[in-house]
């Protein structure tokens, strides 16, 4: 038996764990650290991307001929968006980023573990589960068809009596509790547990993004709880539950209400930390301070609570009264003042810095450049006469991608390299990772660029086949599609070879330009952090030049 | 629920900046934020199906009838009286008078099983007798829907609560919570009274309006 | 090349600490230049597509609207994009690390800035906001012209039905059809409903889209008038096409074959070619015949597995050909329609070939259905029934019965003569009975009602009693002349609005206020045929009238 030689946090808690592999096997998985939790969140996730990537390409695949490529049978293609949406959204960016602040929120508050670490655990552990139930319908081949959202009458028991519908509604409310979890864990880790000097408005913006993402889950995972609550017991009891049902009285409309009360928030949920990540790499890889820290503070704050009053903006071709829909119109506009308060200050930062173009630095400048057609084309969609006819269509299909695969998933790969050498203790492969994001950043436009055009000619989306006059269109993207999950591949590998092969990293890797405590302390850090209590020094907030003494960043003293 | 497990187990404690109070007591405030949220959510429903044009939704005084309005309120007392008794709780406590403190919270108990009596009884008399000939006479099929869903699901609470508070009675009688481990029940409280604060919303909307 | 890679890659390597040799610099400048320009056009490509009018609704009023603001909005985001992507290519032009002990100037942000762009980034967005305020009122609200036509739209797992009436014409009787089929420059109303599950009708090119939402009705109005702007109110030539209506967004120079002004689309002749499985594509359109231009329709929510093959044809025709189409229709109706009354209404007795069986006679050879001379005698039993057999007059208009009557005379090998819909009036007229109802209107059986009254009965025994004999104080109902009265108004009236009274509990509630039609004249019914009162049933038909009459 080779004895297991890992340092920091990732080394052995026992003797008797260092050269039994399934020991050692069982102290993680029964971790109450947090940040092997956090390491398992991002495993988790990364199965469960992957996952999600396969059922993207047979959509894509079934979609790429005119006439039926790949299934015969019109249910089978209908459950796959769903599914892929349930898959991305639920197991794999919000638990990916619920990893990413596991690891590195406790450090750069200065604490030794979350508030909570059992807790954390359990939240951790309900997931597997989780995401068995919610996909059982593959195992009992019985897929429900009525896409994400799930609007009855369809995912009523009359037209969607299987049993996966049962399955799917059960694993969401269970995720909702998980993620719940999480965030009450985070919230009083972060108000609670900050070390000495470490007042809210010194922590890092990612921390910050943690917070306002914790208290959206806070307020918003429920109302998605209630709304599947009352939906099964419609589907189990549909003598005496008819919430949605206008036969018993009921309204269907109001599931939608509910729904999008929460899968509005969920959209900032999934991309609030990826903001509070491409602050962090921005200000280390230009040598500046983040522009306008507080204002980023507070615009994340906005766009939270704006957040909460734009939900009708999914539900324009609903019938709401005109006057109502001209409300949620301006609220949903103003969303955009913050957000673009975030891209201008990003660019402010880079802005007479001194930019280095590691691979981080690349997804965070893909991120800000094609994050803004996304914000874009949100805007668009805001005017409700031409939401109205973009609804449902391909155009909508383009922007959700546009916002969360070259905005959450472009920060999360940004993230996860940046903070790689501080979780692993190895640098990984730049040159592969390079490739990466080259590869990533085309085909991603490849793929979802002309379904902006498709839904401007007037293609709905969730067809199962369609008008011959888009064929070409639905070629390329299906193309693109297919070379954009294929490189994901080559992250993966990387990563997980760079694991046990990479060059060891440095403590503040990154040119020595971290300046928050995760590059102060050793990469891999240690079991509980910080060897005593760490006191933060606020940094100094003015003009400071290059030649003044002290070199770069100064602290108060 | 799972966020007072965290209040009763040691965890790490708070850094030096801090809002000063316990890190259990902020996991019960940001769960009860959450926990408020669903009973806004089934709430919204409620009034979405109740206050929309012939809704056919039946008066609530001829749903229940006079009497039966009567004893939920008897019941909203008792439940009240339930959360004094609470109070009383972590005040005996804090006075290290723990015998006191145990007989208050076995009378906070007995409140909330009382509670969950006389519902289990109003259920079971409005189920047989009641809302069949609501639903005959072509009032809206959610008025007991909805019914169901705001009172089972606060009566699952009380449930939780009732275990919750027996937890720490046993645990006072074992000598685990003291006159120390004044944050303990004072988390408990928090959600006790939060389940009776939620319940005269629930009370006010399905009963009296 | 190696330069331009590391460019791009922002590999500066060693290269980046020496001197360079000018034109390795100038050729590296360059590459990079047009890297950046090619990565900037790839994004702003999205909007320059959409802005040169290739928007998909461009064949209503409303929807040319929409179009225009949507390369208004287009544009600003494209001025935005261009700026963004502009000013983060020059940062990184500019401000790439030379050195690796280089050391920015530090700031920690600029308030004039950031109030700046905050406050430009607001402006855009309300002007936008306003913009739209504009279309949506025009586009939503009812035309100042009023409505000319509405269509009923139900939709159902997975098909369209779409209903026509034409209030204004009372010979014309209403009319179902697959396809919507609207008359050019009319101002049109969809109602839209849904039998099942939420649909959504969407024409693309007529900018139409609402959804369709079970228990209750969402409305859209168009004026459909393209590609057309050709045809002019109430005139069926066609003429020239105004090009000034088509908005246009790009210059000539830069315009495609796919651009809408350069699409070849002559007069009234687009025809959809594609419809998928669900419907047979005739070699030749349906409405080849009329002058008409065909979009596509389809349905835009999630709705089960046939979501994607709900198309059908959204057809806008010359007013003209629209009248001949309605005409065609109505009659192409009338011949089917005297079969599909006969397997509704008499085929379970009479049989499906007319042959009935032991206790019902045959109509094949019968001598009141062969013989002209007996035509009337025809009319008369199907009208008021004989023996066993039911009344039909008050089910049947004068149309149907005809219809039936003319399927009896000439199928199974019987000859016996048409008939038309005046010589069924004139029957009724000569046996007394009540003109034809223009829409026949069932009677609803009275045991139906009594079923029905018992149940809702329930809730008022607890003071009425099980036997209508209630509490001293509570009224009687067994042969109280109230309930038994003729006349059911002022029982009705009570119920519905609830009567003083100096007994407890004081009050009769108005127990009905908020009962359907059926529900209360199912309980009038049972109260007045129950408990050994013997009044006449009541029909909703009643109900409605008293209620009208009471408001």
């Amino acid at each position: 038996m080779t004895e297991i030689k890992a340092k920091g946090y990732l080394s052995p808690l026992t003797e008797e764990a260092k050269t039994n592999k399934w020991l050692y096997l069982k102290e993680w998985l029964c971790t109450t650290d947090a940040k092997r939790i956090g390491v398992l969140y991002l495993a988790f996730s990364a199965v469960m991307g992957l996952f999600g990537g396969i059922l993207s390409i047979l959509i894509r695949i079934e979609l790429a001929h005119h006439g039926p490529v790949l299934f015969a049978d019109p249910s089978l293609y209908n459950a796959l968006p769903g599914f892929h949406a349930t898959a991305m959204i639920f197991f794999f960016i919000i638990p990916a980023f619920t990893g990413a602040g596991n690891f590195v929120v406790p450090i750069q508050i200065g604490a030794p573990d979350m508030a909570f670490p059992r807790l954390n655990l359990a939240a951790f552990w309900i997931l597997p589960p989780a995401a068995l139930v919610t996909f059982f319908g593959f195992f009992i081949n019985s897929l429900p068809e009525f896409g994400w959202t799930g609007y009855p009458p369809l995912s009523n028991n009359v037209y969607s009596g299987m049993l996966g519908a049962d399955f799917w509604v059960l694993g969401l409310v269970l995720v909702g509790v998980s993620s719940t979890m999480a965030a009450v864990n985070f919230l009083a880790t972060i108000f609670n547990m900050r070390c000495k000097g470490m007042k809210l408005f010194q922590l890092p913006l990612f921390t910050w993004s943690i917070i306002v993402t914790s208290f959206l889950i806070l307020a918003a995972t429920p109302v998605l709880t209630s709304a599947l609550l009352m939906l099964t017991f419609e589907r189990m009891f549909p003598g005496v539950f008819h919430f949605f049902n206008p036969a018993g009285g009921g309204d269907p409309v109001l599931y939608q209400h509910l729904f999008w009360f929460y899968s509005h928030p969920a959209v900032y949920i999934m991309i609030l930390p990826g903001f509070g990540i491409i602050s962090s790499v921005v200000q280390t890889f230009s040598r500046k301070h983040i522009f306008g820290y507080v204002l980023m503070a507070w615009s994340m704050m906005a766009i939270a609570v704006l957040g909460f009053v734009v939900w009708a903006h999914h539900m324009y071709t609903t019938g709401i009264a005109l006057e109502v829909r001209v409300g949620f119109m301006f609220l949903t506009m103003l969303i955009a003042v913050p957000t673009g308060i975030k891209i201008f200050s990003w660019m402010a930062t880079m802005w007479g810095g001194s930019l280095k173009f590691d691979t981080p630095m690349l997804f965070a400048i893909g991120f800000i450049a094609m994050f803004t057609l996304g914000g874009l084309s949100g805007v668009v969609l805001a005017s409700v006469s031409v939401d109205i006819q973009l609804h449902d269509t391909y155009y909508v299909v383009a922007h959700i991608h546009y916002v969360l695969v070259a905005g959450s998933m472009l920060t999360l790969f940004a993230g996860l390299y940046y903070w790689y050498p501080k979780v692993s203790g190895k640098m990984y492969n730049e040159f592969w990772g390079r490739v990466h994001f080259w590869l990533t950043a085309i085909f991603l436009n490849v793929t979802f660029f002309l379904q902006h055009w498709m839904g401007v000619a007037g293609m709905p989306r969730r067809y199962y086949d369609y008008d011959p006059q888009f064929e070409w269109a639905n070629m390329i993207s299906s193309g693109g599609a297919v070379v954009l999950f294929l490189a994901q591949l080559i992250f993966v590998a990387n990563l997980v070879w760079s694991w046990k092969y990479g060059e060891d990293a440095e403590d503040n890797h990154w040119y020595g330009d971290g300046i928050h405590l995760e590059w102060m302390v050793p990469s891999p850090p240690d079991h509980h952090n910080f060897p005593e209590p760490p006191e933060w020094k606020p940094i100094i907030r003015q003009h400071v030049s290059a030649d003044q003494p002290g070199g770069l960043w100064h602290r108060q003293q | 629920m799972s966020a007072q497990d965290g209040s009763v187990m040691e965890g790490p404690g708070p850094g030096e900046e801090s809002l000063g109070v316990t890190n259990g007591k902020i996991g019960m405030w940001t769960f009860l934020v959450m926990d408020a949220m669903t009973f806004a959510g089934i709430l919204a429903g409620y009034a979405r199906l109740r206050w929309t044009p012939d809704s056919m939704w039946p008066f609530p005084i001829d749903a229940f009838g006079v009497i039966g309005i009567q004893l939920t309120a008897l019941n909203t007392f008792i439940l009240i009286c339930s959360s004094v008794a609470m109070v009383h709780v972590l005040a005996e406590q804090m006075r290290g008078n723990m015998d006191r403190a145990e007989k208050w919270l076995m009378a906070t108990i007995g409140g909330g099983l009382i509670f969950l009596g006389i519902q289990a009884f109003e259920w079971t008399h409005l189920i047989i007798d009641k809302f069949h000939l609501l639903m005959d006479a072509g009032y809206n099929q959610n008025f007991p829907a909805t019914f169901y869903l705001l009172t089972g699901f606060h009566g699952m609470h009380v449930a939780v609560g009732v275990i919750y508070n027996t937890i720490i009675l046993m645990a006072i009688r074992r000598g685990r919570v003291t006159k120390d481990h004044t944050s303990t029940v004072e988390i408990a409280g928090l959600y006790w009274h939060f389940v009776d604060l939620i319940w005269i919303l629930v009370f006010t909307f399905v009963y009296l309006i | 090349m190696k330069h331009l890679l590391r460019n791009i890659s922002g590999m500066t390597g060693e290269d980046a600490t020496g001197r360079r040799g000018g034109l390795q610099k100038l050729f590296a400048g360059v590459g990079f230049l047009l890297i950046v320009l090619i990565t900037l056009s790839l994004p702003s490509m999205a909007w320059a597509i959409p802005g040169s009018g290739e928007f998909m609704a461009l064949h209503s009023e409303g929807g040319r609207e929409i179009t225009e603001l949507y390369n208004v909005i287009a544009k600003i985001c494209l001025v935005i994009v261009i700026i963004v992507e502009g000013i983060l290519l020059i940062s990184i032009i500019l401000f790439r690390r030379r050195s690796d002990d280089e050391l920015p100037v530090q700031n920690h942000g600029d308030l004039r800035l950031e109030f700046g762009w905050t406050f430009a980034a607001l402006l855009i967005q309300v002007w936008i906001g306003v913009a739209t305020i504009d279309v949506m009122w025009s586009t939503e609200t009812p035309p100042e012209d009023g409505i000319d036509m509405v269509v009923t739209v139900e939709a159902s797992q997975w098909d369209w039905d779409f209903h026509y009436d034409f209030p204004d014409d009372p010979d014309r009787d209403s009319l179902t059809h697959p396809d919507l089929v609207v008359p050019a420059h009319h101002n049109v109303k969809l109602e839209v409903t849904s039998r099942d599950v939420l649909h959504a009708i969407f024409i693309p090119d007529l900018g139409v889209k609402i959804d369709a939402v079970p228990g209750r009705f969402n409305h859209w109005w168009f004026r459909a008038d393209g590609p057309i702007a050709q045809v002019r109110p109430g005139d069926s030539a066609t003429i020239e096409r105004r090009d000034m209506l088509w908005p246009q967004t790009r210059s000539p120079a830069i315009r495609s074959g796919r651009d809408a002004a350069a699409r070849p689309v002559s007069g009234l002749e687009q025809r959809v070619d594609f419809l998928s499985t669900a419907r047979e594509v005739e070699e030749v359109s349906p409405y080849a015949g009329y002058n008409a231009v065909e979009y596509q329709g389809n349905c835009a929510e999630l709705c089960g597995r046939d979501h994607w093959d709900m198309y059908f044809r959204a057809v806008v025709m010359t007013p003209s050909s629209f009248e001949r189409w309605v005409d065609d229709q109505l009659e192409l109706v009338e011949e089917p329609v005297g079969e599909a009354i006969y397997e509704r209404r008499c085929s379970t007795c009479h049989g499906d070939d007319g042959t009935g069986d032991d206790i019902n006679p045959t109509l094949v050879g019968a001598d009141r259905v062969i013989n002209p001379d007996r035509i009337d005698d025809h009319i008369d039993i199907v009208l008021q029934g004989e023996g066993g057999m039911q009344a039909f007059g008050g089910i049947l208009n004068d149309a149907e019965v005809a219809a039936v009557v003319n399927h009896e005379r000439t199928s199974w090998g019987n000859d016996g003569g048409l008939i038309d819909e005046d010589d069924v009036a004139e029957v009724r007229d000569a046996l007394g009975l009540p003109a034809s109802p223009a829409m026949a209107v069932e009677p609803t059986p009275t045991d139906d009602l009594l079923a029905t009254g018992e149940r809702i009965y329930r809730s008022c025994a607890s003071c009425h009693g099980a036997d209508g004999r209630g509490p001293d104080y509570v009224p009687d109902l067994t042969g109280s002349e109230l309930v038994v009265a003729e006349d059911v108004d002022e029982l009705a009236r009570v119920l519905i609005e609830g009567r003083d009274s100096d007994q407890w509990p004081g009050r009769k509630s108005p127990v009905a206020r908020s009962m359907t039609d059926i529900q209360l004249a199912s309980l009038l019914t049972y109260i007045r045929q129950s408990f050994d009162n013997d009044a006449a049933e009541v029909q909703p038909l009643t109900v409605q009238e008293i209620r009208e009459e009471l408001n």
